[in-house]
């Protein structure tokens, strides 16, 4: 009887310990997630702008700032999407904006997809002097 | 017993909680640690992404925005005012001239062309006072590019261009108020990276560059592109090699390497630490460096901050060609006269004497008589020259290039080394990289046909003057005319060339198609038993050369004249 009373509360002791540690693992991998998604988002908003910054005029630098961020779009079961808000080819800067749309890999109620925006200014190296 | 086995069992159940919560709570230690690692190594990642940008906003910024300003009281500075501009060419005279690193090789190239000029004309021996002008060129230049060196390495000049990208660019895994700065201190560094690489200054056509005669360039001065794909456009030029002394009247000039339309770019610190001054030696004693390094921070207030490097290498992607964009040559045409000439007291091919005062004519066919010449022939009272003879067949219609080269032509190859001489100061003046003049063009400007009424208006003396009206292009007019295609020459036209003149063709002569009768009026008791009459043609052409110092690069002088023979002889009866 006592045996039997042990196991029970052991049980009792065990899942009450999983309801605090397991949501703690997993808001801690979707915080985890977060960072790593946001990085992911400046170096594609850093490459879009460095490329974009280098073309003499806004068309080729739209064309280049998404070939830049293409190797980023792979389908992946985090990201959504990733995606060129705003280019702006300014007289000496470019502005690059983009928007990475994640999946959170343990979504909670109203927090199953996520949007980050991530800004990068470069300065124009590409256009030329007109003689 | 009892009491032992529930103590037993209490503990049992409160040893699984503890370990429980100790087990929640290193969870949460290690994940918080591990989101604050991934928020350190992205804000040194951010950190690093402005620094990029700051860098490469103060290599480009530094191209244009750290300038010197020339003074236009001092001549020795004035001579380049036309060369403080990134345009090739300008068609307005430069008062208010500042030279940066973009410009700067431009200033080096004119005043090595100078002293390449003044080289040139010391070989001929006439240099002048070429080659004072040419050396206070160079120490002009010198200054100038010492006073740019110690502004671009003076890192307090660098680092507003800095911070004004650094800024801008989000550090927010630091904290969302925080900006990247620059971070004064040892870690801001120049250095001299793609020595012996071409400048931006390109050289006229290839070897040896369409340079003045009696002058060579040493092949170590000039480079073909260094990049390992030449843009096409580029295949074929050659410019001048960066950070190598090339010499020219006596003096080492120098150029700073841009390869040719490469953008500013990153760098590693390990190439351009190998080529900064102190470890890899350069004889240039006060460089200007093309590569820059410098160092940011990222500070929370009251909170840990991240630094971070970056090198990067400049380059203004603008090629210029060595010219001097504001500079002309005069071609003078000395006032054309018909001269008399009487054998007095013998016979031709004996020399005859000249009597009588010469006849000016013009570019229109003149008729011109000579007075009579007493006892201008043996036993003659007098000789007269037929009347109204016929001159000036010699060039009317005809181009300033005929007038300058065709005949009479002289037997020294003189008329070759004017068109040497001009086919030179043309490509000088040329302005557009891969534009050149050959010599087959320079006498297509020369026979321009709308020279031909402005020579035949009037008699006397008559200049044009050669020029570009855009820099791609040579023109030959009058002055009247050339000022509004060029308001820079306003100011320059009055300018003679620094060096001394001499005559390249001296005398050439050709018979003329003149054919007369003297009046032949005998002594007393004599008879006329000779009267011929005859003409001939003569040019001289002179060279007098200009290093450019004061925009003038050089006189053509053309001096035409008719000597018309008049032989009467007498026997006695």
């Amino acid at each position: 009887m006592r045996k039997r009373a042990a196991r029970g509360s052991s049980f009792i002791e065990a899942i009450c310990i999983a309801t605090v540690l397991i949501p703690i693992t997993l808001v801690l991998l979707d915080c985890i997630t977060i960072v790593i998604a946001n990085s992911m988002n400046d170096t594609a908003a850093k490459n879009a702008a460095r490329a974009a910054a280098s073309q003499e005029d806004g068309g080729n630098a739209a064309l280049a700032a998404e070939k830049a961020i293409a190797p980023f779009k792979k389908p992946s079961p985090i990201i959504n999407s990733l995606s060129i808000k705003e280019l702006a080819y300014g007289a000496d800067t470019v502005s690059c904006t983009t928007t990475i749309d994640i999946h959170l890999p343990m979504p909670f109620p109203g927090y199953t997809n996520l949007k980050f925006d991530a800004k990068d200014i470069e300065p124009i190296v590409g256009k030329k002097v007109n003689p | 017993m009892k009491i032992r086995n529930a103590l037993i069992d209490k503990k049992r159940r409160g040893s699984a909680f503890v370990f429980g919560t100790g087990l929640a709570l290193v969870l949460v230690v290690l994940g918080v640690s591990f989101v604050f690692l991934m928020m350190y190594m992205g804000g040194q990642n951010e950190t690093k992404n402005a620094t990029d940008a700051g860098i490469l906003n103060t290599a480009k910024r530094a191209l244009d925005q750290i300038s010197i300003k020339l003074n236009v009281t001092d001549d020795s500075e004035k001579c380049f005012a036309d060369v403080c501009t990134d345009k090739n060419y300008d068609k307005l005279p430069n008062f208010l001239p500042e030279t940066n690193l973009r410009r700067i090789n431009r200033i080096w190239a004119k005043a090595l062309l100078m002293n390449i000029n003044a080289e040139a004309a010391q070989h001929d021996g006439n240099a002048g006072s070429g080659t004072n002008n040419a050396t206070s060129a160079y120490n002009s230049a010198k200054s100038i590019s010492d006073k740019l060196a110690d502004k671009l390495t003076n890192q307090g000049n660098l680092h507003g261009f800095f911070d004004e990208l650094s800024q801008q660019n989000s550090v927010r895994m630091i904290g969302t108020t925080v900006q990247v700065k620059s971070l004064p201190g040892a870690n801001w560094q120049t250095s001299e990276m793609d020595r012996q690489d071409e400048s931006n200054i390109v050289l006229s056509g290839s070897s040896p560059f369409n340079l003045p005669p009696g002058f060579t360039l040493n092949a170590a001065a000039s480079t073909k592109c260094a990049r390992p794909n030449v843009p096409a456009n580029a295949q074929n030029w050659f410019f001048l090699k960066g950070y190598q002394p090339i010499s020219a009247n006596g003096h080492d000039f120098w150029q700073v390497p841009f390869q040719y339309d490469q953008k500013p770019h990153l760098v590693s610190k390990s190439i351009f630490d190998s080529d900064k001054v102190a470890n890899k030696a350069l004889a240039w004693d006060k460089p200007i460096p093309n590569a820059y390094s410098a160092e940011g921070q990222a500070l929370k207030a009251g909170a840990y901050g991240e630094k971070a490097m970056s090198w990067a290498l400049s380059n203004p992607r603008q090629p210029f060609k060595m010219c001097m964009p504001h500079s002309f040559v005069k071609i003078h045409l000395d006032d054309m006269k018909a001269h008399f000439y009487f054998y007095p007291f013998d016979f031709p091919p004996l020399p005859a004497i000249e009597f009588g005062p010469a006849i000016s004519y013009g570019y229109l066919t003149d008729t011109v008589s000579g007075a009579p010449m007493p006892a201008g022939g043996i036993l003659c009272a007098t000789v007269t020259p037929q009347a109204s003879q016929l001159v000036g067949t010699d060039v009317v219609g005809r181009t300033l290039n005929q007038i300058i080269f065709s005949i009479p032509t002289s037997f020294g190859g003189g008329e070759s080394k004017i068109e040497a001489y001009l086919t030179n100061r043309m490509n000088e003046m040329i302005c557009e990289p891969g534009v050149t003049m050959s010599t087959s063009d320079m006498h297509n400007v020369l026979s321009a046909p709308e020279i031909i009424p402005f020579l035949a208006a009037g008699k006397g003396e008559k200049d044009f003057y050669v020029f570009s009206t855009d820099g791609k292009t040579i023109r030959c007019l009058p002055d009247y005319l050339a000022f509004p295609l060029a308001p820079w020459l306003a100011t320059e036209i009055s300018h003679d060339p620094d060096g001394t003149e001499s005559k390249i063709v001296n005398d050439a002569e050709s018979p003329a198609p003149m054919f007369s009768t003297p009046i032949v009026v005998p002594d007393p008791f004599c008879t006329p038993f000779m009267q011929v009459g005859w003409g001939s043609w003569h040019k001289d052409v002179a060279w007098r050369p200009g290093t450019g110092y004061n925009s003038c690069l050089g006189t053509v002088r053309v001096k035409r004249w008719t000597e018309i023979m008049s032989w009467g002889a007498c026997n006695p009866l």
